[in-house]
């Protein structure tokens, strides 16, 4: 079943649109990465699908499960079952692990309990009276996750989830993302520029490239053309 | 929520000092304020001591809506106002039924000033607090001199102009003998400080209670991340409007406290010098921390009152002095000298304070202690 439809997205700031038309669907319970170079416009299209206040949707319809997005105020929408992990400052700094987890479950329609997410983040559950500003940037993304998780949404959208992170704890986050997609069925859309570690987990692959859906592949097709990689990701 | 107990590690005396230190904390610091402050040594009078503790529960309430939410209030006065006005109203001209002066009529203004601060702040805050920070800043400054420069008009002679309300404002229950209050009731007599010691306690342990329940916490996320926070499915808008309504009514009950301390109601608390010293104060003590406005408020008023008192510095001590400067030509400044203070805590670590030094000065002493045994 079709759990997003984005159809003819067209977004932008006030210093000029960026998103000329984008479509893309995902499927329940899959796994699915938004690639692009630089400033192809895959931030943007996380943004306006969890309704951030900035970009502005400028036109074109984005279905979750039966309901239109457009016009929800983005609270409403994470409470439909939608998890967003922006890029950068992804956790409340001065909330501890448990309070960062707490808060998602405290504002989440059907959320998980603190004890299963701590489960399944055994580094977590060492350290749940840490505030989040004490600790590294690899644990902070895993928490950031794992707050994501515990609203026990159909969907997560996850911005850049490598980015900037040690090559292990990279590895250590892509076996997290495929069990969680995996094991508790969750759907993930994932905006990557490393697309090493984007083809090690997703299935399928959206290219972007100035602002409009150039490809629609899957890992396999992905690896073997070397022209599309070249031209539109430059790797 | 139910998991809440449950979240902690439980087990031992260490862990349960942990859990409760702050108010472990408040109830020392309220046995131990007054005998500290008023000693001869100090600054050798009692008023000043219950005056602390009513500042020091207002930044509290401010710092609820600044250092927990992230909305800097420019026009706390007023609130404080509703409490100070509307108790001191009712004594003195009584209403409907109830008669001027009596122990009732009080309880019912305290009432009435209580909820009308709670529904004049929610209402407020509904309209400015979408407006973004610097418009809140400015509205609540705006809002706080309308209600100044009301209340400097005198409608129907009610609350006493530019003069304030001096006379006939405090219930029978309040004993005044030569500058002390006493509270006369059930036969008792309870001594002011003692008094506003329990208000305080009171209401200080409830911001507790508000600022560690997922209510506070979902606060602390909206001052940190709005953008996430609204992400995570959290109503920031909501959150901030019933901000500024407890806020609104912790600084209100402070209000009540201090009309009762200064027999009367003065305008000079409305004034936009009562919000600019609030804003001070909890800054100065450090906006990140629970007990940060609790050491501002005490620094300002000490400094305050120790300053202005103090001009002969007699060393070592009064009784055998081996050097005596007279520091009364530096300390006319005293207002500049809390300032530089300000500057220096302000340019040095912005949201930490005071408190804020004070706790990492701990914190590396106890490193060294264990560096030390090991």
């Amino acid at each position: 079943m079709t759990l997003l439809t984005v159809e003819n997205l067209e977004a932008g700031y006030e210093t000029g649109q960026v998103l000329f038309g984008v479509d893309l669907v995902v499927e329940e319970s899959e796994l699915v990465s938004l690639l692009g170079r630089n400033g192809a416009g895959k931030t943007t299209t996380l943004r306006s699908v969890a309704g951030a206040a900035e970009p502005t949707v400028l036109g074109g319809e984005i279905t979750f499960g039966s309901e239109q997005l457009a016009g929800v105020a983005p609270y409403s929408i994470a409470q439909r079952g939608l998890s967003f992990v922006p890029e950068a400052r992804r956790c409340f700094p001065r909330l501890t692990v448990r309070e960062n987890i707490r808060l998602a479950i405290n504002h989440a329609s059907d959320p998980k309990d603190l004890e299963t997410v701590l489960d399944f983040f055994p580094e977590l559950s060492e350290m749940r009276e840490k505030q989040a500003r004490n600790m590294s940037g690899g644990e902070q993304q895993m928490l950031a996750i794992a707050r994501a998780l515990a609203a026990n949404p159909q969907l997560m959208l996850l911005d850049e989830p490598f980015e900037g992170l040690a090559p292990y704890i990279v590895r250590r986050i892509e076996d997290i993302i495929a069990e969680i997609n995996d094991q508790q069925g969750i759907a993930v859309l994932l905006v990557e520029q490393n697309v090493a570690a984007a083809v090690a987990v997703a299935d399928r692959h959206y290219i972007l490239d100035e602002g409009r859906i150039v490809e629609s592949v899957s890992t396999t097709q992905l690896r073997e053309n070397e022209e599309m990689r070249q031209r539109y990701l430059g790797v | 929520m139910s998991g809440e107990s449950t979240d902690r590690a439980t087990g031992g005396l260490p862990s349960m000092f942990e859990r409760y230190k702050i108010p472990l904390g408040l109830v020392v610091l309220v046995v131990a304020l007054r005998p500290l402050i008023t000693s001869e040594m100090v600054l050798g009078y009692n008023a000043i001591a219950s005056k602390m503790l009513i500042m020091m529960l207002f930044v509290a309430g401010f710092n609820l809506l600044f250092g927990y939410t992230g909305l800097l209030s420019f026009g706390h006065a007023m609130f404080l106002g509703f409490g100070i006005y509307i108790p001191a109203i009712l004594v003195l001209n009584g209403a409907w039924v109830l008669p001027a002066g009596g122990n009732i009529t009080f309880l019912v203004g305290v009432i009435l000033a209580l909820a009308a601060v709670a529904v004049y702040g929610y209402l407020l805050g509904t309209l400015i607090v979408g407006m973004g920070e610097i418009y809140f800043a400015l509205l609540t400054l705006a809002f706080s001199q309308a209600i100044y420069f009301i209340v400097l008009r005198n409608p129907g002679e009610l609350t006493g102009g530019s003069n304030g309300l001096t006379q006939g404002t405090l219930p029978d229950f309040v004993e005044q003998t030569r500058g002390e209050i006493a509270i006369e009731a059930f036969g008792l007599s309870l001594d002011w400080y003692w008094a506003v010691a329990v208000v305080f306690l009171l209401g200080m342990l409830a911001l507790w209670q508000i600022v560690r329940s997922p209510f506070g916490r979902s606060l602390v996320a909206v001052s940190e991340n709005e953008q996430l926070a609204r992400a995570m499915g959290v109503d920031t808008t909501s959150y901030k409007i019933w901000s500024v309504t407890f806020s609104g009514v912790f600084s209100a009950l402070a209000g009540v406290l201090l009309m009762i301390q200064n027999s009367g109601a003065a305008i000079e608390n409305l004034s936009v010098f009562t919000s600019g010293d609030t804003v001070l104060m909890a800054v100065l003590g450090g906006v990140n921390y629970f007990f940060g406005p609790v050491v501002g408020a005490f620094s300002w008023l000490f400094v305050e009152d120790f300053l202005t008192n103090f001009e002969l510095w007699q060393f070592p001590l009064s009784e055998v002095t081996f050097v005596t400067v007279d520091l009364s030509d530096i300390l006319v400044y005293w207002q500049f000298l809390l300032g530089a203070l300000f500057v220096v805590v302000v340019l040095t670590a912005p949201e930490e304070g005071i408190w804020g030094y004070i706790r990492s000065v701990a914190s590396w002493l106890r490193k060294r202690m264990q560096q030390v045994r090991a």
